[in-house]
């Protein structure tokens, strides 16, 4: 039972950190947002 | 809901020392110092708006210069937003739903101490952006607002690079803890537990921190802008460089207006524990309202621009956003007639948080109707930047928010402690903050619709009378809190035990797993997954 209960933690272990990483992606992704705005005009006024 | 739980019993502690906060992964301490650390700077917020309600008692200049009363009106929100509501939500966050769902800790532990530990750096960073302006030659304070907008946020002095690192941070800190929370709704559930069975509370929650995954980046993307126009010669914002300050105001309320509902969605969520607890009947319409707050989730996400009327944006523009504000009322809406048919014909009783439930009800209605007020264009053409704005958000949040907040606290309360706190104090808390929170903020929908503007120190004499009433509400209304630190010191302390189920409808409807553990729950809870039958 002990190490059925292990594996179960490992698994949702891995699962956390996958979506985890997904999520901080898409937080990373809508962060990067100011570059759409880079352009000659605003960079060299 | 009935669980078997298999608890093997590990002897195992918690560490002594500072060792035990500094390094803790676990989620009860995590969500204890979540909960201290909102509790100071609720006091350090609230000693800012004593300041400015002192300052508005009479017209004229009476104890601070007109920039430092910007820069409070600006701190003051911000420590409200960030150091309060958003800490004591998650706090309340990391305590229940590990043990509402079952689960033995938070999803990614580690993370959830990184995640707290950069509050205090933010706060410290906040709050240097105030005293820097003492030191000579750090420019003009932070005057701007919690908004920040350019041109003036691009002027003012070396406070405005600390408020945006402190943004910064506080961004980090909540797009973290929003992370660990959705995965750890979404992967450690105990088995059997679907999420359609999930408390109300852990939904409310699931939402909130989709809400902060999307948005805040945005303000944070928005404020780096900020730095960059302010340091690094790009002119993001700037007119004359090929930029547009309206762009900022744009980016700002996309992460603005939901903030709300991130301020919001969690008390609804206590809302829908404390009301069945307390009228002793399942809740009316469990699956409607996990849909409602999806679809307050998904309208909250565009509209924003409702903040921005008096911009000039063109008709059909202006016409989309008003429509989709006004829809948000039907939710809302929606949500009070679920709370008020819980209660109809219910065995009520009537102990502190139903009390808070019942205020919340009444009086974040009355800012839902001002709230449909101010969506109409024409006429927020007129309230707009006045007093009358000021009253709307502080009645939406208050007790949507904050009195959520206490509603949570005093339900929690034997569950975190074990012990039961003083019910005749948390009643005469009850009564002494409701009203004089109406004291202080139901006058100033009048000077508002007199004309009375907002964020500005001195005032026309005809404003005395409504001003005046405001302040003494408003002192009334932060001495009352002392009351509140009292009560929660003697229950931490001792007190009357508190059982496992120490509410009687506590298991009615759908609540979670945290009442089949005892008052306080052990260090670890759930370390073998409950059987949910």
């Amino acid at each position: 039972m002990n190490e059925q209960n292990e594996i179960q933690q490992k698994d949702v272990g891995k699962r956390n950190i996958l979506l985890a990483v997904i999520f901080g992606i898409i937080a990373f992704s809508v962060a990067l947002m100011p570059f759409f705005y880079l352009t000659n005009a605003v960079v060299n006024g | 809901m009935n669980a078997v739980i298999h608890e093997e019993h590990h002897h195992e502690g918690p560490p002594t020392g500072y060792k035990r906060w500094l390094y803790s992964t676990n989620h009860k301490d995590i969500g204890t110092m979540y909960l201290i650390f909102a509790l100071v700077m609720l006091f350090l917020g609230g000693g800012m708006a004593m300041l400015i309600r002192a300052e508005l008692y009479m017209p004229g200049l009476q104890i601070i210069n007109p920039d430092l009363y910007n820069n409070l009106v600006t701190d003051h929100a911000l420590i409200m937003v960030f150091g309060l509501v958003m800490p004591a939500a998650a706090g309340m966050a990391n305590w229940m739903i590990p043990m509402m769902i079952g689960a033995p800790d938070m999803a990614l532990p580690r993370m959830n101490n990184m995640s707290f530990w950069l509050l205090p750096a933010a706060a410290i960073l906040l709050v240097l952006s105030l005293v820097v302006q003492f030191i000579p030659g750090t420019g003009v304070p932070v005057n701007t607002g919690w908004t920040l907008y350019p041109p003036l946020s691009v002027q003012v002095g070396l406070g405005m690079d600390l408020l945006i690192f402190s943004v910064h941070l506080l961004g980090i800190s909540s797009i973290m803890a929003s992370i660990n929370i959705v995965t750890t709704i979404l992967n450690m559930r105990a088995p059997g537990m679907p999420m359609m069975k999930m408390p109300l509370f852990v939904w409310s929650w699931f939402f909130t921190g989709l809400l902060l995954i999307i948005i805040m980046p945005v303000l944070a993307g928005g404020v780096t802008m900020l730095l960059f126009d302010r340091h690094f010669g790009t002119s993001f914002f700037d007119a004359a460089g090929g930029g547009d300050p309206v762009l900022f105001q744009h980016l700002f309320w996309f992460f603005g207006h939901p903030e709300v509902y991130v301020l919001l969605l969690p008390s609804i969520g206590v809302l829908g524990l404390v009301i069945p607890t307390f009228a002793r009947k399942p809740l009316f319409g469990y699956k409607p309202l996990v849909y409602f707050m999806g679809f307050l989730f998904a309208l909250g996400l565009v509209v924003w621009a409702h903040h921005q009327y008096t911009i000039g944006m063109s008709l059909g523009v202006t016409m989309y956003f008003m429509i989709g504000t006004i829809l948000i009322s039907i939710p809302v809406g929606l949500m009070i007639f679920n709370f008020i048919f819980t209660m109809w014909r219910g065995s009520m009783t009537f102990e502190t948080p139903m009390l808070f439930a019942i205020a919340i009800i009444l009086m974040f209605s009355f800012a839902g109707v001002t709230g449909v007020m101010l969506a109409v264009v024409p006429a927020d053409l007129q309230y707009h930047d006045s007093y009358f704005v000021v009253a709307h958000f502080h009645y939406a949040l208050i007790p949507g928010a904050v009195f959520g907040l206490y509603a949570g606290v005093f339900y929690w309360l034997p569950k975190w402690t074990g012990h039961m706190y003083d019910e005749k104090l948390g009643k005469i808390f009850f009564w002494w903050t409701t009203l004089s929170f109406n004291l202080t903020f139901f006058p100033q929908h009048f000077s508002g619709l007199a004309g009375m503007p907002r964020r500005i120190i001195d005032y026309n004499i005809q404003y005395i009378e409504f001003n005046q009433i405001s302040s003494i509400g408003a002192f009334a209304f932060g001495l009352s809190h002392l009351l509140f630190l009292y009560i929660i010191i003697k229950t931490v302390k001792g007190g009357e035990k508190a059982p496992d189920k120490p509410w009687e409808g506590s298991q009615i409807g759908t609540p979670g797993l945290e009442w089949t553990l005892p008052s306080p729950p052990p260090f670890h809870s759930f370390s073998t997954p409950p059987e949910i039958k």
